[in-house]
């Protein structure tokens, strides 16, 4: 379906070669801000020397102006370049983030080991913006260069032994800073994850407040709370003492850089080699040179960073089976079903469900009962066939138009009661009365005031487990003709709103507009509702018959009594 | 800089709510009770951190005096003292900005641990009706989110802001001390980085806002596809889906780029006044030095102060909405202390013939003022004795079962507990009597035996207690699972299917061993495989118990002494099983649906 990346290494690729152009701009103007900020300090120092040592107000005039040249070359270097690669940065992330939409929901998308929705989410939201940020930091790496070359420039200019000498002590610094710190601040990770921990605590217990007010857990709950709570308090303590000698570390170090640079100088001075003022720019230069040094050791790391990132895109996006299915059938909505299944003795059992009927499926045998669930649950081949075709050799983007085969599970949007039925395309104020009906929507509309246009919130949460059950039966329902397999669609339902379902379907049903129907329930309702039960008894043996017939059976009787 | 800005480009709080966000004052008091006991660790480390600002700007001081010296006599001995000073001070500097974070720790830490401590207990103890009107979702963000940004802004923004602010507070007077007119000329950048922010904090707060907004329905629309993707599949409804989150993710990519747009602009505005204040101290320092009124060196020393200003004043001011934001919250939380507590009602003294058990006498209630949800209902259910409340959906069924638990608070007639009000009973006391299931369980992280033991006071529960409760709702499957009773249950370690989770709650009633059970719907998970097990287990809980049940599966109601049929907020039958079958009213016709 979309292009495939071997690894996180060929994906970051394809991220830096689709941005070329605005890496390319966004490089050179943030050259302009990073040799501006290194060319601030020694402009700053020249003017003390030049103009303000030699009172002559003309230089005043000059330096000011070369000083303000120097601000608006790193200012519009920033605004423009740091744009131009954000925008990059922010596309490919868009990129990315639709990449992985497209392949989860396509059909075809079959994960190896069941992922979390939240994980998948953390890798379209996270990742992708982990991974992209290869171009900030391609940008700012490449364009330190610019400012470290001026830095260096000046320093040996300005005095080449006092340059030399900042120029080896001040990445030696850096290096020894950078050694320090996982050294010194290990208890920081610690501290975000217990401060994590905690705030997790407290939406756990907050969400479980129902059932303590129920049961008057309260008291223990707040222990709990109260316990997490304060190793969160220790653990920021002994952190934020770790990151007090991080700060006192770094103010050591990097003063003691400036500490050198100033003595160096006033010996340079005293022997007649530099001028006073350039102190100031030196000192303002060598202190400045850590950040574009930063810049250039940062893009190593992130980059490690931003690859970790991409190798777990790519993972995703290569978890999926390619689906073979090429036929497209012409819809018929009296096709015939067939469902295989297997028993103990690896023998075959046919389940031939009659075209154009209403049947309900039940089953005494739990294996086969879980066959059954899986065979209508994940498509596998061998499994499941309409009108004698394979269903898995059907083209996937096709088989909706021929054959419904409706998940369990009740699964709502946030959107109207009505584009949870026909679609959130769907604007629709009035429904047949017969869906409505055979779905027990219609009692549901009686409540809310505003109808179909009721809000279903976050996933069907404010609605109950019964009343998010009448919706997607509702919306399996609805479409018109065309053949059906529902998974234990009442469940949920309390016995009237279900023997009116079971009545409304078979109403339904009379108005044309359905076609071959599969349930698998053991409803008393339905099964009474149906043409016909197709009952798997125990030993894995076979009736079809009406419910009336069948109840005189002992075995079956067993089954669906309540 | 004052922090009236922040006072004032805060946005209304949302209407509506039934959680109020407290006020400024209000919200400084709450920090304030946990500040005030720990005064002199506060003024140390206020102390402590001037010092590190004071050590910090000795360097630039020493500099100016150097280029004096150098272009002066040129003594060896004065250069040879002020770069010893200078060692000094980075000595000093280095070790109280040390002792500044871990004082400031100890005081802010605990003051915020207490903070969010109290917001959760209040939280739990609100008065009654609270959460139903705000939303467990509202509550959930303000004592998880509101209360982890606090603390992250506590730990993390403020020792900058502080390490920042105190370096700022004295570099002014120090500009002062070298001349007055170089501290007037310092000062421009007061005005100037004044209006940068005036530009930039109306903008940033809503566009910040918008981007939070379009994240989370980009996230919750994401969320919804892949929890639903099955379904969008055999709809065939999975490219419109696809289109609908790609345009989400366009439109927040637009927002990010507009937000960034707007920080640059931000930047290049502080920018322009660093060059402006750069330019006046230079400009100054000339015409001081021309004229012979400050030397060379202490220009030399304003604008090393002024040059090492650049990159904690761009700090402070870019924290300032970060800052303004821990504000809200911090208000948010502070909103929920200030939210009245479920506090006993006086209790009533001796009626005529107090009668013994559970009961409500001509209960009506609205939620919202207009719909009423029950009409005058009375229920009574004895020691003993299990009543079953059926009907359909909407009959009023769950909150007459809130009532009767205390946990709505009787608006329209009374709820009595033998013979007294239940709303003047303290807490402890009721839930010792009367608890209640409903369908909707939590599994709590933490251990089983945390889950089991959670309801009652602890210690008072035995290890051969809980064995004998598991064994008498038939719960051996917890024998069974990885670690027994000290396995860890929650979203990120093992999980129990909706199944067992109940199955749990129903144990857990029976470790708690109260007078009266309110099981709502509270068996609703048994699929048609497993509906005997829960089934029995709530049978095993409401043996020798007063009981009243909801079950919308009738095989669990028939069994009861007395069963009430209730519709439109009212009860239409009253009587024993056969009595209503018999009477071939509404309930006789539920049997006959069920039964099928």
């Amino acid at each position: 379906m979309s292009s495939t990346y071997l690894n996180g290494r060929s994906l970051l690729g394809s991220v830096l070669r689709a941005e070329r152009k605005s890496i390319i701009f966004a490089v050179l103007l943030l050259s302009c801000w990073s040799a501006g900020e290194a060319l601030v300090p020694a402009v700053i120092g020249a003017t003390i020397d030049e103009a303000i040592g030699s009172r002559e107000l003309p230089l005043l005039l000059l330096w000011i102006a070369i000083l303000g040249a120097c601000f608006a070359m790193l200012s519009f270097g920033y605004l423009f370049g740091s744009r131009f690669g954000n925008q990059a940065m922010n596309r490919q992330t868009h990129r990315l983030r639709g990449l992985i939409t497209g392949r989860v929901l396509d059909p075809g998308y079959r994960p190896e080991r069941q992922r979390m929705p939240g994980e998948i989410s953390t890798i379209a939201t996270v990742d992708t913006d982990v991974a992209s940020m290869v171009i900030r930091q391609a940008c700012l790496g490449i364009s330190s260069v610019l400012g470290l070359l001026v830095c260096a420039g000046y320093l040996l200019w300005a005095n080449w032994l006092v340059g030399v000498a900042v120029l080896v002590i001040a990445p030696l610094a850096m290096f020894t800073l950078r050694w320090l710190t996982p050294r010194l601040s290990r208890t920081t990770h610690q501290m975000q994850a217990d401060i994590a921990a905690s705030g997790a605590a407290a939406a756990d217990i907050m969400s479980g407040v129902e059932v303590l007010r129920g049961i008057g857990g309260q008291a223990t709950a707040t222990g709990w709370y109260t316990a997490r709570s304060r190793k969160a308090t220790q653990a920021a303590i002994d952190s934020a003492s770790a990151s007090g000698r991080m700060d006192a570390a770094q103010v050591v170090i990097s003063s003691s850089v400036l500490l050198v640079a100033t003595a160096l100088s006033a010996q340079q001075v005293l022997a007649g080699n530099m001028s006073v003022g350039s102190i100031v720019g030196v000192l303002g230069v060598a202190a400045f040179l850590a950040t574009p040094l930063g810049m250039a050791v940062n893009f190593v790391q992130a980059y490690t960073r931003s690859q970790a990132a991409a190798e777990r895109i790519t993972d995703l996006l290569a978890e999926s089976l390619p689906h073979t299915g090429t036929m497209q059938l012409q819809p018929r909505s009296d096709a015939a079903l067939l469902l295989t299944l297997e028993n103990g003795q690896g023998e075959r059992i046919s389940l031939p469900v009659s075209p154009g009927r209403f049947s309900v499926l039940v089953c005494a045998d739990p294996a086969l009962q879980g066959q059954v669930r899986d065979a209508i649950s994940t498509l596998v081949p061998g499994r499941l066939f309409l009108d004698g075709t394979d269903v898995t050799d059907i083209q996937r983007e096709h088989l909706p138009q021929v054959l419904r085969v409706v998940p369990h599970e009740a699964v709502l949007f946030s959107g109207s009661i009505a584009q949870n039925i026909f679609g959130q395309d769907t604007e629709a104020t009035t429904a047949s009365r017969e869906l409505m009906a055979a779905s027990g929507v219609d009692q549901l509309l009686e409540i809310f005031e505003d109808g179909l246009a009721h809000r279903v919130e976050g996933a069907g949460t404010n609605l109950s487990g019964g009343q998010r059950q009448r919706v997607a039966l509702a919306r399996a329902l609805a479409g018109g003709p065309l053949p059906r397999i529902l998974n234990d669609p009442t469940n949920a339902v309390d016995s009237v709103t279900e023997a009116q379902i079971a009545a409304g379907i078979r109403e339904l049903r009379a108005t044309g507009e359905q076609g071959t129907l599969l349930v698998v329930s053991t409803s008393p309702n339905l099964l009474h509702a149906a043409d016909e039960v197709i009952f798997i008894d125990a030993h894995g043996s076979v009736r079809t018959s009406t419910h009336q017939t069948l109840a005189a059976q002992h075995d079956y009787e067993q089954v669906v009594s309540r | 800089m004052s922090p009236t800005v922040t006072a004032t480009s805060v946005p209304a709080p949302e209407p509506g709510n039934a959680l109020p966000t407290a006020s400024s004052t209000q919200a400084w008091a709450a920090l304030r009770r946990g500040l005030k006991a720990r005064r002199g660790t506060l003024l140390l480390a206020m102390l402590a951190a001037l010092g590190a600002s004071a050590c910090a700007m000795v360097a630039p001081f020493a500099i100016g005096w150097l280029v004096d010296t150098l272009l002066g006599d040129a003594n060896i001995s004065t250069i040879y003292l002020l770069l010893g000073l200078m060692a000094l001070a980075l000595l000093a500097g280095a070790g109280l900005t040390w002792l500044s974070r871990w004082l400031f720790a100890k005081v802010a830490e605990p003051a915020v641990g207490q903070l969010r401590e109290d917001a959760v207990d209040h939280a739990l103890h609100l008065e009654s009706g609270i959460l139903e009107r705000a939303g467990s979702g509202e509550l959930v963000s303000r004592v998880s989110d509101d209360s982890r940004l606090v603390s992250a802004a506590v730990a993390g923004l403020l020792p900058t802001f502080l390490s920042a602010a105190t370096l700022l507070v004295l570099s002014v007077p120090g500009l002062f001390t070298l001349h007055w007119a170089l501290g007037l000329a310092g000062l421009v950048a007061i005005p100037l980085y004044w209006l940068s922010l005036r530009w930039y904090l109306p903008r940033s707060a809503p566009l910040y806002q918008r981007e939070r907004e379009i994240l989370s329905r980009r996230t919750s629309l994401f969320l919804d596809a892949i929890n639903g993707r099955h379904m969008l599949q055999a709809q065939g409804w999975e490219q419109q889906e696809i289109g609908r989150i790609n345009q989400a993710s366009d439109d927040s990519r637009q927002t990010a780029d507009t937000v960034f747009r707007m920080l640059t602009r931000f930047f290049a505005r502080n920018n322009r006044a660093e060059f402006v204040t750069m330019a006046a101290l230079l400009a100054t320092g000339f015409f001081l030095v021309s004229g012979g009124y400050a030397s060379v060196g202490a220009v030399t020393t304003a604008a090393l102060l002024f040059h090492r200003l650049f990159d904690p004043i761009s700090e402070v001011v870019t924290l300032f909405d970060m800052i303004q934001e821990a504000a809200i919250a911090l208000r948010r939380v502070a909103g929920v202390l200030t939210s009245p507590l479920r506090a006993p009602l006086p209790g009533k003294e001796h009626q005529t013939q107090p009668e013994p058990g559970l009961s409500m006498h001509g209960i009506s209630h609205s939620f919202d003022g207009k719909t009423t949800v029950l009409d005058r209902v009375d229920i009574s259910v004895a020691r003993g004795e299990v009543l079953a409340l059926v009907g359909a959906t909407g009959a009023g069924k769950t909150t007459a079962a809130r009532l009767l638990a205390g946990i709505l608070p009787a608006g329209h007639g009374e709820v009595l507990l033998d013979g007294q009000p239940l709303d003047s009973l303290e807490l402890p006391i009721l839930r010792r009597q009367v608890v209640l299931a409903s369908q909707h369980t939590h599994i709590f992280a933490g251990t089983v035996r945390e889950n089991l033991t959670l309801g009652a006071a602890s210690g008072r529960i035995t290890e051969a207690d809980i064995m004998v409760a598991i064994d008498h709702c038939q719960a051996e499957w917890i024998h069974s699972l990885p670690e027994g009773l000290a396995t860890v249950l929650g979203s990120d370690a093992h999980q129990l299917n909706p199944h067992q989770a109940q199955h749990l709650a129903l144990v857990r009633i029976q470790l708690l061993d109260p007078d009266f059970v309110v099981l709502d719907e509270a068996t609703a998970e048994s699929g048609s495989s497993n509906s005997k097990v829960l089934d029995a287990a709530a049978a095993a809980v409401i043996e020798e118990r007063g009981a009243l049940v909801i079950a919308h599966r009738l095989s669990q109601t028939r069994l009861a002494d007395r069963i009430m049929v209730m519709e439109h907020g009212r009860v239409i039958e009253s009587g024993t099983h056969d009595e209503l079958v018999a009477a071939n009213g509404r309930y006789a016709q539920l049997w006959e649906a069920w039964e099928g």
